[in-house]
């Protein structure tokens, strides 16, 4: 379907590239909400990677997919904002102890509760931990698409998946610990 | 055996933790401004091959000048011939070398927005 939207918006058809924009505004959102921590931004961030997605949907081979080659735009983006931001900021990234998370407790919970948690949660890791769960648990937990997409290699995505997931056991337990 | 039933929840987690674009006019905001960029950059490129125009028509223009110059007999208040071609081509080179400084700079400018 990507494909017949791509050759539309090639041939001059520039309402056809909604499609996109309607498909894959969600996910872009949390990929560069994960990274920057901020809803303004990352709409901008995701606006900002439309713009150049569409100016250079003629460069794009159909070697990876569409949603590879975009988020890796969005990525991109996210990450040099990020940099921008750091110059500015003195960041404080909080260090989590190594605690021992029992996950059960998280089947206890009500759905939406479950979802609110997971996102503060994310909200709370640092920017590549939260990245790298986003795009490996919402695009078909596929590790080459991530490595793909970031840019980074096989063995460092696998080593910081295993430390994301284990900060988000952690933070999601002291999250708890305070909510109740 | 543990690691993989903590693998399976956080995929369920995190399917349950989609994020939706909380700003309703997102799509129609973004579709105006690819709109608004493709005019921008018409003109821009409209405006870019102008100048480069102009550049290579103001260059051969100076060029012929200074030769006019160089082979006239004219005389200015109590400047002789060879001050004033001095002066102009002074003026010339540094006019040159500023507005090249400005074409390379567009022409950066346009490389890297063209790449991803």
């Amino acid at each position: 379907m990507d494909d017949l939207y791509i050759k539309k918006v090639c041939s001059g058809d520039r309402d056809a590239f909604r499609y996109f924009v309607k498909k894959y505004k969600d996910m872009a959102f949390s990929v560069a909400l994960s990274v920057v921590k901020d809803e303004f931004v990352a709409q901008e961030i995701v606006q900002d990677a439309f713009v150049k997605a569409y100016r250079n949907l003629g460069s794009f081979s159909n070697k990876s997919r569409f949603s590879t080659w975009f988020y890796r735009i969005v990525t991109n983006e996210a990450l040099m904002r990020l940099k921008k931001v750091k110059k500015e900021l003195i960041s404080f990234t909080e260090e989590y102890p190594a605690e021992i998370a029992d996950e059960s407790f998280l089947l206890e919970i009500a759905k939406e509760e479950r979802a609110y948690l997971v996102n503060e949660a994310l909200q709370r890791l640092s920017p590549k931990e939260s990245l790298v769960l986003r795009l490996f648990y919402l695009e078909e937990e596929n590790i080459k698409e991530v490595c793909e997409i970031t840019g980074w290699t096989e063995a460092n995505t696998k080593v910081l998946l295993h430390r994301a997931r284990k900060s988000l056991f952690t933070v999601l337990t002291q999250l708890m610990k305070t909510q109740l | 055996m543990q690691e993989n039933s903590s693998n399976r929840l956080l995929s369920e987690l995190m399917q349950q933790s989609k994020l939706e674009m909380p700003f309703s006019d997102f799509e129609e905001t973004t579709m105006h401004r690819i709109e608004q960029t493709m005019v921008q950059e018409v003109t821009v490129s409209r405006d870019r091959k102008l100048s480069f125009v102009f550049f290579v028509l103001g260059t051969c223009l100076g060029l012929v000048l200074n030769t006019i110059l160089q082979r006239s007999e004219y005389s200015f208040l109590t400047l002789s011939t060879g001050t004033i071609v001095l002066v102009f081509q002074t003026g010339f080179i540094l006019l040159f070398l500023i507005q090249l400084d400005k074409h390379s700079t567009l022409i950066k400018q346009w490389l890297r927005r063209r790449q991803v």
